[in-house]
């Protein structure tokens, strides 16, 4: 039995109702630190709600959830300290600011010593062209768009960092180049990495633990390779496990 | 402090909008364009209608939108998932909003130095300046309160809904004003326009725009300002904090009826308790003398053209150079025409004239002049009926005209156009075969205004907009 401590992320029968409707019911996650994390489901499957209620932008209906420990509900504060969010929309939404406005806003909130620096180095590691860091994310592709976020979330150290579809809208070749990254910085920042997707390729080549949520319930959480050797075979079971639930393969939760 | 920290940032962001520097560089150059061109008429009635009543009261839609914005396009979720309390972002919101319309309130001050250096301050631009900041405090009171219960995807809905309460709110001032012209302040309709807080604080500032009367209490009207202001600061911050999650509404049964029954009740207590006795004659705007009919038109005794020119066309009305103003302080040349009410057939003798202007117009003819004016009759002839009635009453088809050259000087301005200063003018003749003296006696008006007036005031309005117009240009060359 593990202490509450040695877990990045652990929900004991989370909900959440929106009036009659229940989109996560009685979710149990445990999450071992430092593991690049992959939450698999359709869409409507109840993953966004999932990390909202993690990343304290939603109180859960019923059940707890902590994030390094803290509970996302008494200490929702010592919780955003300690996460990072990507989702598929905020920096496009700050269309006319540049990257290096964006990220300043976020350094200078979150008190990071010398912010213009800071910034400079995240943008670094995010492999953002310093000719584009002054321009308007407006002007910016997907790709670059999505760089922006990664870095927003990166910025105060996260020891979590929560991914919500990061590659949505992305070719190919984009796709890897994030993908690359994502790998890249969970080894070099040490982040514990929980990673929402529906793309069964993206989990399979990024993740080696993952969950599976199909109409708000957990229906599947172990090993990537315990769904199959080949993207095939995983698919097959997957789509076995969402469109039959936990029926076909239990939880083990 | 954090609040410190965001409040900075939150400004430095809402000026990076799209049309942040620019949309300000277009309504102060709005605003100073009304202000320029409102030297040549009443300054405070065109210009200070809209600078100090209209654009403070735009704040309302603005601080909804500015409110929602952040969860229409999800800027909430990057800034709630870093350690910030929800509280402190709200504050320094509101905090922005403030600085933002005090930022405004101070754009308008060169305009208004320019007319104080020139008219002084009078009574109505003294409340006007009151009333200005209070509406923009209550316009982003109840616009933030607008904006935080409105969660969506769309600004449409609280942009619309303040737009909405502004258009209300202004419309109930000029209804409140006609209501109480006909004695109807305390009916229910008059009780309704105290549901705009402009009318509250025009009533509680003891103030009027129009209308002859104001409350003869103000107590209760002044709570209902609070009530309002704070009721709707107050409302907003506890729905923000205690009914909604980040972009949620997490409301039980009992704080839904709450948020309506205050809602309702910032609504209803002004219309149910605000002061409504209008039974205190209201202060003058200012010291402007009162001309009876200002504004009329046709079969006046009066008319003013340029020195040796003839009769104007549009003639005569009680405003003798409506379409041409002399400035003010300075000496004006003109020929005072008086049409006397006799045809040429009938000679005219004994003519003397006396001419006094009044409310600080001094007209000057020189005694040599008037002493000759006999001897400078000219003829004129009056087309439809338009000639001055004669001892029988008929219209003069072929009259007798004295043109006196005089200097007028309109002095001490009470506004900086649109002054009108009373003259009077009376002519004592005889008629060849009348043993009576005839006696005319004409007033009129001189419309005047403060001649480089209209260059200063071009002059200073152009400051704000011009270093708005630069910031939105270094912006758009920095990040292109």
């Amino acid at each position: 039995m593990s202490l509450a401590g040695d877990y990045a992320v652990e929900t004991d029968r989370l909900t959440r109702r929106f009036g009659g409707f229940v989109a996560v019911a009685q979710v149990t996650l445990k999450i071992p630190k430092g593991h690049l994390y992959g939450f698999l489901g359709l869409n409507g499957a109840g993953k966004t709600t999932t990390i909202r209620v993690l990343t304290t932008l939603l109180p859960p209906s019923a059940g707890s959830a902590k994030v390094w420990g803290h509970d996302v509900i008494k200490e929702p504060l010592a919780v955003r300290k300690l996460v990072g969010l990507v989702s598929d929309e905020t920096s496009e939404s700050q269309s006319t600011w540049t990257a290096r406005e964006y990220l300043e806003y976020f350094a200078r909130i979150r008190r990071i010593p010398n912010p213009a620096d800071a910034v400079e180095h995240i943008l670094d590691n995010v492999h953002l062209d310093v000719k584009f860091r002054g321009k308007l994310i407006g002007a910016y592709s997907t790709g670059m768009k999505r760089r922006v976020e990664i870095a927003r979330a990166l910025m105060g150290s996260p020891k979590v960092i929560f991914l919500d579809e990061p590659t949505r809208g992305l070719d190919l070749p984009a796709k890897r180049e994030i993908w690359n990254l994502l790998r890249d910085l969970a080894v070099r920042e040490q982040v514990t990495t929980f990673l929402s997707s529906h793309d069964a390729q993206e989990i399979r080549t990024l993740c080696s633990e993952i969950s599976v949520i199909a109409r708000g319930q957990i229906v599947f959480t172990g090993a990537t390779r315990d769904l199959g050797a080949d993207l095939d075979a995983f698919e097959e079971h997957l789509i076995e496990l969402l469109t039959h639930g936990g029926q076909a393969v239990p939880s083990e939760q | 402090m954090l609040i410190g920290v965001l409040f900075r940032e939150e400004l430095k962001a809402t000026m990076r909008g799209a049309f942040a520097w620019l949309g300000a560089a277009v309504i102060l150059l709005a605003l100073g364009a009304v202000a320029t061109v409102g030297t040549q008429d009443t300054w405070l009635d065109g210009f200070g209608i809209i600078a100090f009543f209209l654009v403070p009261l735009a704040f309302l839609p603005f601080a909804a939108g500015a409110m929602a914005n952040p969860r229409v396009n999800r800027f909430v979720e990057s800034v709630f998932t870093a350690p910030v309390e929800r509280r402190d972002w709200f504050i320094a919101k509101v905090l922005v909003l403030l600085t933002l319309a005090t930022a405004y309130y101070f754009a308008v001050f060169p305009m208004v130095l320019v007319y104080i250096s020139h008219v002084g301050m009078p009574l109505l631009l003294k409340k006007l300046l009151l009333w200005t900041p209070c509406l923009l405090v209550a316009s982003i009171a109840v616009g933030t309160l607008v904006g935080v219960l409105f969660i969506g995807r769309s600004i449409a809905p609280p942009a619309a809904t303040g737009v909405g309460i502004l258009l209300a709110y202004a419309g109930l001032v000029p209804l409140q004003e006609l209501l109480v012209s006909q004695g109807n302040g305390a009916t229910r309709t008059g009780s309704l326009t105290l549901a705009s807080p402009a009318v509250l604080l025009k009533n509680g500032l003891g103030f009027t725009l129009a209308t002859g009367s104001i409350p003869a209490t103000t107590a209760l009207t002044w709570v209902s300002v609070l009530v309002v202001v704070i009721g709707a600061f107050a409302l907003g911050a506890w729905v923000f904090l205690r009914a909604q999650g980040v972009e949620t509404w997490e409301t039980t049964r009992s704080q839904r009826w709450a948020i309506t029954l205050g809602a309702v009740a910032i609504f209803l207590f002004p219309v149910l308790f605000a002061d409504r006795n209008y039974d205190t004659a209201a202060p003058r705007a200012n010291g402007a003398p009162s001309i009876s009919g200002p504004s009329a038109r046709g079969n006046g005794s009066l008319a003013l053209a340029p020195p040796g020119g003839a009769l104007p066309a549009r003639c005569c009305g009680a405003i003798l150079n409506r379409d041409a103003p002399i400035g003010t302080d300075e000496n004006t040349q003109e020929d005072l025409l008086i049409l006397l009410p006799v045809e040429t057939d009938q000679r005219v003798n004994d003519l003397s004239i006396r001419i006094v202007g009044g409310a600080g117009l001094q007209a000057t003819a020189s005694p040599d002049v008037l002493a000759a004016a006999q001897q400078h009759l000219e003829t004129h002839r009056y087309m439809n009926d338009l000639g001055p009635a004669a001892a029988d009453g008929h219209h003069v088809v072929m009259g007798w005209v004295a043109r006196v050259p005089i200097t007028l000087n309109p002095t001490k301005p009470w506004d900086i156009g649109g002054n009108r200063y009373p003259l009077n003018v009376s002519a004592v003749y005889h008629v060849a075969g009348d043993a009576h003296a005839s006696m005319l006696s004409a007033r009129g008006a001189i419309s005047a205004q403060v001649a480089s007036a209209i260059y200063e005031m071009g002059a200073v309005s152009i400051i704000f907009p011009a270093l708005c117009l630069a910031a939105a240009i270094a912006r758009w060359r920095r990040t292109r």
